[in-house]
């Protein structure tokens, strides 16, 4: 077989910087999984159920069917940056406290989609929830307690924003909800 | 139980009242689940092992084939190939794969490769390389000869004189051989056959009937679509012992199995589960360990398999497709009499879980009703199709989608109300089970004894919730509603069989490492054991550290499957636990000078009917690892199960249909189910909701395709349609209280028993909505405008009785769709 | 991964122009590229359109204009091709996949795959809209019914990429409607369509059906349009226009359905378009695909 040309592809994961060289081919996927981010799942490789989904430039997107090299330069998010400062972000809190993992292998997609759709709808109904998380498919939970689960904490996450503005201030270890690079 | 001490029920000093429970029956949160929501890399194809191989496997092309030629050459000279194997290479032992104790009820029809091929998928070879694509490279390197053979699809077909045979007859069969009853005949590729009679004289009894009802009913193929795929990894480490990493629900049962494959002794071989991203019964099955034990002990080097999503639907196990067939003798009153299911169950290629899926069918549905006699007969049939296994439910979705829609169409016969019907027909607390007998004697002495059923409370709360009582509007116009019902029960494991428990210890903080073989797939079973374990202790669940599923340090376990775990396991984990209580307290004694007897565990603390006395749990532990008399508190327990107390559900549904385009939505779902006690309420709702999830989909959208050639024509979830959170229904999950005398803490089970009743539920409104059958799953677009069509253009002829509230509002005649007569016939 | 020997990032369009030959192939969302082998026949090298400033909506008085880069969800969301004949357009691309596919994927990618069952072509042929075409050389409009040649096969010459979609704007009210039949909420569509009409003094003075997934091109149905022409958009009309469809439907049996259930549903969802378009209330309730 002859050599593909490798490609060289720097970008950032959570906060920290990478340096890939991937064959051409790679999807985001492999290679942040052989860069130890192991958070983002390979369930099917065809972009059909969204365990794979990770931040890229602040949208939510499937890493399978996205090539490493156009993450090239980008911010990328995956559950593990989540928390800050070892404290859970209030999606995964709330996912914990409702039961919304069980076998926790759809859990990341779910989560980076929640997130996702909390970024731009800080206070989403049911029905938007539903139609955010359509894509991911989870096989254990019949979606009842993650829908429940990002409900919950877009409340909490809305109540601690109203606290700050009281307060004159941003909590520390919240995000920030408007950050470009999250 | 087989080693129990009797249970201490209320604390010493306070004679009769049980103190309320503090963690069993609360919803706390999974003991696990920091891990599952920081993306941890806690699953099998997280690991990084150094020095790993990947392999790959070669699958036949061809449905029927013997391999009459392999070259291996080229692949082998690729560089970056470290081995590659074919039949000619590994142990050709006959074995059986399917998850079950010793000895398998399955035929040991299977070798690790076999130049005779079976089915499209069959492992043909394997490559172990430095990287996947160069182990895929090499597969495409290998050159075989095939010889094709014919094949048979249709186990009808199978079963005929002259048809292709799969397998030798000779194939050996330990406990076919050895007990009365289930047959195998491998010249008409028949992997299991059973046939029982049960109550009173059947043909007798069907004679007396004043209406017989009939109905054919099929159910397909369809795949477990775990989100973790088939992975294992294994490694032959410097003491010479085979380590394997397994995504598996049966650790114990595939190192037995990995034993007899490889020839080497159970001693020699080690299997560990690490977090399993679902398994369903498709993991309940040796898969990809032999294939990575071979390649590792070949290269020297730890090789890992991780199947793609393709080989997952196409090569790794599917849920058994039947046809069903229905008799029924009722009297004009309600009154079921005699009972009759036929089932055909398409094994695939290996028999594995052939038979006892294919006897699940009839033995954990039709116990459900009380007849006077009951006649059932199964086949669990060999085809060249993908290999059948367990699937959640095990038999039981299929015959329940059979059984609950006839009830329904022998009420709709007699004009009842199919809730009335059934309330009048169920089986009672007290009853016996009139299908199940001692499995090793078959003699009838001891059956499964309902020692609790909420069935009743289930349907009385499950109608209220959904108003079936209330007038519904079944509309006018293109959209039209209606709403059904449907009944079932499971097992708390398999009754006469099982073992599990633990072996618990205790740290000088007051904690307690819990080993338990139990395999957490996701249900929560480390959960729900750890809060068995801190009740028992008087300790909060972050003083309970579980390990589980390590074949070298963990209390044997069957392995998660036939809904065992909180019932078996649970109960070993009490014995435990009870016996670890019993030493804290002996030395509690000895440090504060009262009796044992007058003292309890609560809160972390030693408490003497008075109130605590101011020794922690701590301080208890402390004193006996570096006080005057050193000991390791310390203590196993472990149960087995000759009974399977049985889980009851009720659901039922509302569902819109579009009649023009034939799309069905379920737009509610009350689910009713009756668990004995919920350990933890959270988790149980949470496998309610998915079992329910699950078996929507059996009766809406899944089904693997098979073209003439014996090919998954849909391997992949762009055609293989798994429901999305935007095709539920409002979901409203009911757990009726109802300790069951014999469960840890009174529960029994529920992973299992709410995925048999969205199918017939389904079926059994669109009869209500718009008077047509469809006995076919899954209930398709098309399938609903045939039958529309069908019963538009029927000409007029035998109605089915045009009484009782639930005929259709405008008087239209009852079709069926194609797979069987309608009613009446 | 995908087995290609190369992969480009041109900076600028007249780079990527000098890129595109045989062998070589565009990405620009990747959400079809990285997932049908099909693509990737004779192909050994990928182009990224990513770092060119094809992500637009372009609003001009008379079209409006949808760069290769603007990706599903933009098109979805953009006021501009919301306000087009009820959204249509719009609309399409919001029942692309998932919202994850959706924000990589783009309305122009999916122009330029061809296939038959795609959610944008009908809304954006029943509005006339164009594919631009730039080469090295030349740069060409054509309308989309002549980009269509075939399942997978456009009129796209390799040395050309599919720049922009232009979508004139409708004349003065004119109504759309779209409707996708699906096995699943999240899923391909079985039969979809579009339809456009523009009522004046109660006559239907323009009118477009197309349907989807029953032909190997997206299926404009000229037939039913000239039942309409001249009409009033009533029950009966609209349900004739659909029997129309239904009978020049050339539906194949696939995995996903037989040809009798399309060519059946080809009828059902160009009525229910049109019936949108003529602003007329969903037949109690019909179940809401799109």
């Amino acid at each position: 077989m002859p050599e593909p040309t490798p490609v060289t592809i720097e970008c950032t994961v959570n906060g920290r910087l990478h340096r890939w060289q991937s064959p051409p081919g790679a999807t985001l996927l492999e290679a942040l999984r052989e860069a130890h981010v192991r958070g983002p799942k390979l369930v099917c490789g065809t972009g059909d159920c969204c365990a794979c989904g990770v931040m890229l430039n602040g949208r939510s997107v499937n890493s399978c069917c996205t090539l490493a090299a156009q993450a090239a330069g980008a911010t990328v998010l995956t559950v593990e940056g989540l928390a800050e400062d070892g404290q859970l972000h209030p999606l995964q809190a709330a996912f914990l406290e409702t039961g919304a993992a069980q076998c926790g292998f759809c859990t990341p997609g779910l989560l980076i989609r929640a997130y996702a759709l909390l970024q731009a709808q800080p206070d989403p109904d049911e029905a938007a929830v539903r139609v955010a998380l359509g894509g991911n498919i989870c096989r254990c939970t019949g979606y009842v307690k993650p829908v429940e689960a990002v409900l919950e904490a877009a409340r909490r996450m809305r109540a601690a924003a109203a606290d700050a503005t009281r307060q004159g201030s941003v909590e520390p270890g919240l995000p920030a909800s408007d950050s470009a690079l999250r | 139980m087989s080693t129990r001490t009797p249970p201490r029920s209320a604390p010493p000093g306070a004679p009769g009242v049980a103190p309320p429970l503090r963690v069993v029956g609360r919803g706390l949160p999974r003991v696990d689940g920091r891990a599952l929501v920081t993306g941890s890399p806690v699953y099998t194809a997280d690991m990084d092992v150094p020095d790993m191989l990947h392999g790959k496997i070669l699958h036949s092309p061809l449905a029927h084939a013997r391999i009459v030629a392999i070259d291996t050459g080229a692949a082998r000279a690729l560089p970056g190939v470290r081995a590659v194997l074919t039949h000619l290479d590994v142990p050709a032992i006959l074995h059986a794969t399917a998850g079950q104790p010793f000895p398998e009820l399955s035929p040991y029809d299977t070798r690790l490769l076999d130049p005779h091929l079976r089915y499209v998928g069959d492992w043909v070879a394997l490559v172990a390389a430095e990287s996947e694509a160069i182990a895929e490279a090499a597969l495409a390197l290998i050159k075989v000869t095939y010889q094709e053979l014919p094949a048979v699809f249709d186990p009808v077909e199978a079963m005929r004189d002259g048809a292709p045979k799969l397998h030798e007859p000779d194939v050996a069969h330990p406990l076919f051989e050895r007990s009365p009853g289930p047959t195998y005949d491998a010249r008409h590729n028949i992997a299991g056959h059973e046939e029982i009679w049960r109550g009173a004289d059947f043909a007798t009894t069907m004679a007396a009937a004043d209406h017989i009802v009939t109905g054919t009913y099929h159910t397909p193929r369809i795949a477990h679509c775990a989100l973790e795929p088939h992975v294992a990894i294994a490694h032959a480490d410097g003491y010479d012992r085979l380590n394997v990493w397994s995504s598996t629900q049966v650790p114990y049962h595939t190192r037995r199995q990995l034993a007899r494959v490889l020839q080497w002794p159970v001693s020699r071989i080690r299997v560990i589960k690490l977090r399993v991203g679902g398994g369903f019964g498709g993991k309940q099955e040796m898969v990809l360990e032999p294939a990575v034990a071979v390649l590792a002990m070949a290269t020297g080097r730890p090789v890992r398999i991780l199947y793609s999503r393709q080989e997952e639907f196409a090569a790794s196990r599917v849920r058994h497709p039947m046809t069903i067939h229905m008799r029924s003798g009722v009297a004009s009153d309600g009154t079921l009499l005699a009972l009759e299911m036929r089932v055909i169950s398409d094994t695939g290629a290996y028999g594995g879980h052939g038979l006892t899926v294919a006897q699940g069918a009839g033995h954990k549905t039709l116990c459900l009703y009380r007849a006077r006699a009951y006649h059932f007969v199964a086949d669990a049939v060999y085809t060249n199709s993908p290999v059948s296994g367990a699937m959640r439910g095990y038999g039981a979705p299929q015959g329940y989608f059979a059984l609950e829609s006839h009830m329904d169409e022998i009420a709709a016969r007699l004009g009842l109300d199919p809730l009335d019907f059934r309330r009048r027909n169920h089986v009672r607390r007290g009853d016996y089970d009139p299908i199940n007998l001692d499995s090793s004697s078959g003699a009838p002495r001891s059956q499964r004894h309902f020692r609790s059923c909420a069935l009743p409370e289930c349907l009385t709360r499950g109608a209220e919730a959904i108003g079936w009582d209330l007038p519904f509007d079944r509309g006018q116009g293109v959209v039209r509603r209606g709403r059904g019902l449907a009944t079932a029960m499971q097992g708390s494991g398999v009754a006469g069989s099982e073992l599990g428990g633990a072996s618990i210890k205790m740290n000088e903080d007051g904690s307690f490492n819990v080993m338990t073989g139990a395999t957490d797939i996701g249900q929560g079973s480390d959960t729900v054991l750890a809060q068995i374990a801190a009740e028992t202790l008087g300790v909060g669940l972050d003083k309970i550290i579980m390990h589980s599923s390590d074949t070298d340090i963990d209390v044997f376990d069957y392995g998660s499957y036939a809904s065992s775990t909180t019932f078996v396991t649970g109960t070993g984990v009490r014995l435990a636990a009870e016996a670890v209580r019993d030493q804290i307290l002996a030395v509690a004694a000895r440090m504060t000078g009262c009796p044992a007897a007058d003292l309890h565990l609560e809160d972390g603390r030693v408490h003497a009917a008075g109130g605590p006395l101011g020794l922690t749990l701590a301080e208890v532990a402390l004193e006996t690892l570096y006080g005057s008399r050193r000991q390791q508190i310390m203590a196993s327990g472990h149960a087995s199960c000759h009974d399977s107390p049985p889980p009851f559900h009720a659901q039922f549904v509302e569902i819109a249909v579009d009649c023009e385009t034939g799309q069905i939505r379920v737009e509610r779902s009350v689910n009713a189910i009756d668990m004995g006690r919920a350990i933890n309420p959270r988790l149980a709702s949470g496998q309610v909701e998915g079992a329910i999830a699950m078996g929507l989909g059996f009766a809406l959208s899944e089904e693997l395709l098979m073209d003439e050639r014996g090919q998954v024509r849909n391997p992949a979830f762009v055609d293989y349609k798994v429901l999305s959170c935007l095709d539920m229904p409002a979901m409203t999950t009911i757990l009726v209280d109802d300790p069951e005398p014999t469960g840890p803490f009174g529960a029994k089970s529920c992973g299992e028993v709410p995925i048999n009743t969205p199918a017939p539920a389904v079926a059994n409104a669109l009869f209500d909505a718009l008077g047509i059958r469809v006995r076919s799953l899954p209930i398709t677009a098309e399938k609903v405008l045939a039958a529309l069509r069908a019963r538009d253009s029927a000409p007029t002829g035998p109605v089915a009785h045009p009484g009782g509230p639930f005929a259709p509002q405008d008087g239209a005649r009852h079709q069926s769709v194609p797979g069987g007569p309608g009613p009446g016939s | 991964m995908l087995r290609i020997d190369a992969y480009h990032r041109p900076a600028t369009l007249d780079l990527a122009l000098a890129l595109m030959t045989e062998g070589r192939t565009v990405v620009a969302g990747g959400t079809d590229l990285l997932v049908n082998p099909r693509y990737l026949v004779g192909v050994t090298e990928v182009v990224d359109l990513g770092d060119l400033p094809l992500d637009f909506v372009e609003v001009e008085p008379d079209l409006i204009r949808i760069g290769a880069n603007a990706t599903m969800a933009r098109v979805a969301a953009s006021p501009e091709v919301r306000a087009l004949a009820d959204g249509i357009v719009s609309r399409g691309a919001a029942v692309c996949g998932s919202p994850n596919i959706r924000n990589m994927a783009t309305l122009v990618g999916n122009v330029a795959s061809a296939l038959p069952s795609s959610d944008t072509p009908p809304p954006l042929l029943v509005l006339g809209a164009r594919v631009v075409l730039r080469s090295r050389s030349a740069t060409r409009r054509l309308a989309l019914e002549e980009f269509f040649l075939g399942p997978a096969v456009s009129a796209r010459r390799p040395d050309e990429l599919v720049e922009s979609v232009e979508i004139p704007r409708p004349r003065p009210g004119t109504r759309g409607g779209f409707y996708k039949v699906k096995r699943t909420a999240d899923d391909i569509a079985i039969v979809n369509s579009a339809a456009c009409l523009c009522v004046e003094e109660g006559r239907i003075a323009f009118a477009r059906v197309v349907v989807g997934a029953v032909a190997p091109v997206p299926l404009g149905i000229a037939a039913a349009e000239q039942h309409l022409l001249g009409r009033q958009p009533s029950e009966e009309v609209l349900a004739e226009a659909g029997r129309l469809a239904a009978a020049a439907a050339r539906p194949i049996t696939d995995q996903r359905a037989t040809a009798e259930h399309r060519r059946h549903l080809a009828g059902v969802c160009a009525t229910r378009a049109l019936r949108q378009a003529a602003g007329l209330d969903p037949h109690g309730a019909e179940l809401e695909h799109a």
